[in-house]
């Protein structure tokens, strides 16, 4: 008995090894052919969200008479929505198309698409991460009050999107894989989603009806809630933590359910 | 000892389906070289593909019990093409533990790449592909080779050379091979088994499993 036990422990922890071996080699090939060749790939990954809140910050400043919608620099007012929403947007599209682009690679006998998943999560975690980093210690030695009230609560919000990002992006690679017309109806939401889940206004100052119909976007809730981490002063009364985690967890596990489903048929 | 239990699987011809393995159990045992029948369309390729893990079966479990299982002989299809031949031989070797440079020397030395090795593959020909997969497939210690269909690459010396580096990791790996050649079955193999209409039948000794295969065709 103590045998068995100890056995089937054995080849967990082989499972394990060997699934932790095969994540890492694929994150460091996801850099070689996503980040390696040309520096490109870094400059986008850095670039997008900077020029993005560059062009918004001289437009509302030109606009908007200067004053930010929260808060006393309008910069930081787009980086709290911005990062949030490229956690979710990268998330997004590198999983929604992590086994169609690794296909080749699950001829590895030791290679399952979920290790693919796997490693792209992680590294779009990591670089957004980075890229949330520098910026925020550019505006910092700027003097930007870029630090949040509750920092904690910000990587909350932040872990929230990319939670939501994964699920999504997992439906998207398992059901892309039968029906090749999905990702374009993705791109569509995706770029929809930039426009109404709050990183331009706050929620909180729409119309009521507004209000309630954007609150079932998920989304907004992480986006609100990375606010309202930021600011001290500002408590979004839209945001409902158990509805943007647990949308998150039923994307992810009926993404994961699907995957498993679909598989045959994405094989032929 | 690699374990089906109640496997069943099925591949689409057109709009019909064929079935390769219908609520199957068996056990392939370690110490033997087997060797794979069947009938054009029996599905022996999709038999490799299940054993290596490169499919998955449609119902039941296929157990390797820490059996570490190649990929079919001289299949390039897992290289990256915008990478390297080494960022290839790497990520292989990452994902099996082994050691990078000892592969990396063995399988240079043995596809006999050069300078072409850090070249990205794409600019591979295909019997390069095929000379750097074989390479790799023998730098990296399997338990068990799977072979489907052995073909040539290179010429009359390279081949020789894939036919004694083989030979020496036979010594202590088993082979599981499908060929349409009944002379190469002899040479490679001890065991055999036959693949009829989603039915394996093992035979221990080759010779009777290609009596066994004959009679199938006669039928």
């Amino acid at each position: 008995m103590g045998l068995a036990v100890s056995g089937e422990f054995q080849r967990f922890r082989d499972a394990l090894a060997l699934q932790g071996r095969v994540v890492w080699a694929l994150v460091l090939r996801e850099m070689r052919t996503r980040f390696g060749h040309s520096r490109l790939g870094y400059a986008w990954a850095l670039g997008e969200p900077v020029v993005f809140i560059l062009v918004l910050s001289a437009l509302k400043s030109a606009a908007g008479g200067g004053v930010s919608a929260l808060g006393t620099s309008i910069p930081v007012f787009f980086f709290t929505g911005i990062v949030p929403f490229l956690m979710f947007r990268r998330t997004t599209q590198q999983l929604g198309s992590a086994i169609s682009a690794n296909r080749a690679l699950l001829n590895y006998p030791p290679v399952r698409p979920v290790d693919t998943l796997i490693a792209r999560a992680l590294l779009e975690i990591a670089t957004m991460l980075v890229v949330a980093l520098l910026i925020g210690s550019v505006f910092a030695g700027l003097g930007l009050p870029i630090m949040p009230d509750d920092p904690l609560r910000f990587l909350g919000a932040l872990s929230a999107a990319a939670l939501l990002g994964i699920g999504f992006g997992t439906f998207n690679a398992a059901v892309s894989g039968v029906m090749k017309w999905w990702p374009t109806v993705v791109t569509w939401m995706l770029t929809a989603s930039l426009f109404i889940t709050g990183v331009f206004f706050v929620i909180d100052f729409m119309p009521p009806s507004i209000r309630e119909a954007l609150a079932w976007i998920p989304l907004t809730h992480a986006i609100a809630l990375a606010r309202s981490a930021h600011y001290p002063g500002y408590e979004s009364e839209v945001v409902d933590v158990g509805f943007l985690v647990i949308s998150g967890l039923v994307l992810l596990a009926v993404g994961l359910l699907a995957e498993r489903a679909l598989r045959r048929r994405s094989e032929e | 000892m690699i374990s089906f239990r109640s496997v069943t699987k099925s591949y689409r011809v057109g709009d019909r389906r064929k079935t390769v393995l219908d609520d199957a159990s068996f056990d392939i045992v370690r110490g033997q070289s087997l060797g794979v029948l069947g009938v054009n369309g029996a599905g022996k390729s999709t038999l490799i593909r299940l054993i290596s893990g490169a499919s998955m079966p449609d119902r039941g479990r296929i157990d390797r019990r820490g059996v570490r299982v190649s990929w079919p002989l001289g299949f390039a299809g897992s290289f990256n093409g915008s990478l390297t031949g080494r960022e290839n031989l790497r990520f292989a070797c990452r994902i099996y533990g082994a050691s990078i440079p000892k592969v990396t020397a063995f399988a240079q030395d043995f596809a006999e790449l050069g300078a072409h090795l850090d070249m990205p593959v794409r600019t591979y020909s295909s019997g390069m592909k095929a000379r750097l997969a074989f390479g790799l497939s023998m730098a990296i210690e399997f338990d068990v080779y799977l072979v489907d269909e052995i073909t040539a690459v290179g010429d009359a010396i390279f081949k020789k050379r894939c036919d004694e580096v083989f030979a020496e990791r036979r010594k202590v790996a088993d082979v599981i091979m499908v060929s349409h050649s009944m002379g190469t079955l002899k040479r490679f193999c001890t065991a055999g088994c036959v693949l009829d209409r989603g039915r394996l039948t093992f035979y221990p000794a080759i010779d009777s499993a290609i009596a066994a295969y004959e009679d199938i065709l006669t039928r």
